[in-house]
């Protein structure tokens, strides 16, 4: 198949660099026909993606690439058939050829906008990898609840690295999961202020009231924009439980709120109990 | 500064050696007004809009700057040193957010700051004003309203024009008829021609990735948006052609006109339902062309934007005004009845009384709602369901992906 005919149409940099001699008629016909086949034209444009600081240029793939993963939903609906999840296998697939790091990243995040359940694994691979592992996450996120486990399976492997303990233990706590109360504790005491803070955004996520004696212990170790944050999901955390248990949070903020700069919070305190 | 506030400073054993400001929570307590304070204030986000947008928040508010905050450290000691050598700098807001010596902060920093940091300084009990536009997606826009409903701090977003709009007699007359909703269904329709400056904020894709310079931190830099090959358009006003931090020419100029015709169309607290654009496949990193978006609202009332920059020009319906001759007599005689709607508080006047902004989250975040979801219909290359109360698309799971983007860790709303 050759796919040139489906790229000519999309414009290379015009006048000042920027895409203003972009066709509507010529491109629309080109997306029409690439998408009868997505599967493979997607398959190759695959191939044509640069490293970005390669020589040569992939401006019009990137253009039509994405156009096909925005668009191919609208597709599916139409037909009714499942040709978003063939589109996605095949950009998943992908992810495990011989590409650079940053061609991955973009197919990624084709996929955090068209991927569903069927590409999860082959992105959950990425969360232990260095440099692409946010890409990953950020889709995994937007995939929803269906990917939690592949940020349940890279946690032990992660422990040791940061800045990935800290990329897992965030998709963790975005999607609330509540199998990794665990986890959240764990985090509490932790060296490192984010992970910390992580850990206390977790159990505000999941809000489960057993765990609020932990969460107010490490709460009042914060210091300085940690003590702010830490407030913040004190409060957040009081409107998602019980009266009763949400009544030992504004307590707790009312008795180590006390700076003359913390007045603000005793008086949402005050008006919540 | 009020001789009163002088006088306490000259009795003040703190202010024995230099002259200090004295935090405001010191005098009167945060969210107490004194009869006469001073009040500390920051800007984060030093460059191109900074000052302006800094000056617009301390007008009428007897203030001294003794924060400002920037990545690149250049710009931030420069603009210290211009305006008072004494303020501290800072290269991370959230060490400018633990200075209890600051009251208000003036938010400039490129849009996929906007609400994080606006949030955070809510969070920390500072007032806000924070640049257009408010915010890069619609989630955050909700997240704003939240935090600053549940902390009760002052936000305003930084254009002004529904102040003036709120002030004729044109345009108060049109706001009663649409609150009133007896005009259904709306045959209003607004039509905005040109101005949203597409080629002016078109990006440029396929540029080969640069070493950012050692006084920037390319890394905080991009925050919670995707972390890239750093190139020089990425930074500075050029930060509007890209997706990861701003939406183009109708996010830079769209809150500017939209944030004052909301206002006078009483939709301050509502969205569009539906939203068709005309334009060619957008770039996945640049924003680029397109020719017009009609956006409708439940009652019928429609907004449009005929971009005049490219493609052809918007036809389906003609500009008609909403007026009183739309109504029955019996109803027009209602609309005379009622009262003017309660007149807008400047910045100054909300901080001052603790009572909300003229442009304040709610209003700010629906104008902003408006560019977002024009520049969906626009990538997405489909015509848009929107569901105001959910602020959620309709049928649509794809889409609702642009409406609560994941951000990068640490970052989330």
């Amino acid at each position: 198949m050759d796919i040139q005919p489906y790229l000519d149409p999309f414009p290379l940099p015009a006048k000042r660099g920027i895409l203003s001699d972009i066709n509507k008629e010529k491109t629309e016909k080109a997306v029409q026909e690439a998408m009868k086949d997505p599967e493979a034209v997607a398959s190759l444009l695959v191939k044509r993606l640069l490293d970005p600081g390669a020589e040569g240029n992939d401006i019009q793939a990137r253009h039509l690439l994405h156009t096909m993963a925005v668009r191919i939903p609208n597709y599916d609906r139409k037909v009714n058939g499942n040709k978003r999840v063939k589109f996605s296998l095949v950009l998943a697939k992908s992810l495990s050829g011989n590409y650079p790091d940053r061609v991955k990243a973009f197919v990624i995040r084709q996929l955090q906008i068209c991927g569903g359940e069927e590409v999860v694994p082959a992105i959950g691979a990425f969360l232990i990898v260095e440099g692409i592992a946010d890409d990953a996450a950020q889709a995994l996120i937007a995939i929803g609840k269906v990917s939690v486990e592949q940020f349940r399976k890279a946690l032990p492997e992660v422990k040791n690295n940061s800045i990935l303990y800290r990329n897992v233990l965030h998709g963790l706590a975005e999607l609330a999961d509540d199998s990794s109360k665990e986890s959240f504790l764990e985090a509490l005491v932790n060296e490192d202020d984010e992970c910390r803070l992580l850990g206390l955004w977790g159990l505000t996520q999941i809000g489960d009231s057993s765990t609020l004696e932990s969460f107010l212990k490490a709460d009042q170790k914060e210091k300085g924009f940690s003590r702010i944050k830490a407030a913040s999901y004190c409060l957040k955390f009081a409107e998602k439980i019980q009266k009763k248990d949400a009544a030992k949070i504004y307590r707790h903020l009312q008795k180590t709120r006390t700076l003359p700069e913390e007045k603000y919070l005793q008086q949402i305190a005050v008006s919540a109990l | 500064m009020k001789s009163n506030r002088r006088k306490f400073l000259k009795t003040s054993a703190a202010s024995a050696a230099s002259f200090q400001i004295v935090p405001r929570h010191v005098i009167g307590g945060q969210g107490h007004t004194p009869p006469s304070e001073t009040y500390g204030a920051a800007l984060i986000g030093c460059g191109g809009r900074g000052p302006g947008t800094y000056e617009g928040m301390v007008r009428d508010l007897p203030s001294k700057l003794v924060a400002a905050c920037d990545v690149q450290k250049p710009r931030v000691d420069g603009y210290i040193k211009r305006k008072n050598p004494e303020a501290k700098a800072y290269n991370d807001f959230r060490k400018l957010l633990e200075n209890p010596d600051v009251d208000l902060v003036a938010i400039a920093t490129p849009p996929h700051w906007h609400a994080l940091i606006s949030i955070a300084a809510a969070e920390a009990g500072k007032d806000v004003l924070c640049e257009k536009p408010m915010t890069r997606f619609i989630a955050e826009g909700r997240a704003v309203c939240e935090a600053f409903e549940r902390y009760k701090r002052i936000f305003q977003i930084g254009t002004f024009g529904r102040f003036g709009a709120s002030r004729s007699s044109t345009s108060r007359t049109i706001h009663k008829i649409m609150r009133s909703g007896l005009l259904d269904p709306n045959p209003g329709v607004h039509i905005k021609k040109g101005g949203l400056k597409l080629h002016n904020w078109s990006g440029k894709p396929g540029l080969k990735p640069q070493i950012p310079s050692a006084d920037l931190d390319w890394d905080f830099y991009c925050g919670p948006s995707p972390f890239k090959p750093y190139v020089q358009p990425r930074v500075g006003g050029t930060h509007r052609n890209y997706w990861d931090y701003e939406g183009g020419g109708m996010c830079d100029m769209g809150q500017h006109h939209f944030d004052p015709q909301q206002w006078i169309y009483g939709k301050d607290d509502t969205s569009p339902v539906t939203i068709e654009a005309f334009a060619p496949p957008s770039h996945p990193d640049v924003t680029g062309m397109w020719a017009w978006v009609e956006l409708t609202y439940a009652d019928g009332f429609t907004i449009v934007m005929d971009s005049k920059e490219w493609g052809p020009g918007y036809d389906r319906k003609a500009s008609k005004q909403v007026s009183l001759s739309q109504l029955s007599e019996e109803d027009q005689d209602k609309i005379k009845a009622m009262p003017d709607p309660a007149p807008l508080l400047t910045f100054a006047e909300a901080v001052k009384q603790r009572k909300q902004a003229g442009g304040h989250p709610e209003a700010a975040h629906r104008a902003a709602c408006i560019l977002h979801l024009a520049n969906l219909a626009i990538r997405l290359g489909r015509k848009l369901q929107y569901d105001p109360e959910k602020e959620q698309f309709v049928g649509d799971e794809e889409a609702n992906r642009f409406v609560n983007v994941p951000m990068r860790s640490p970052w989330h709303l």
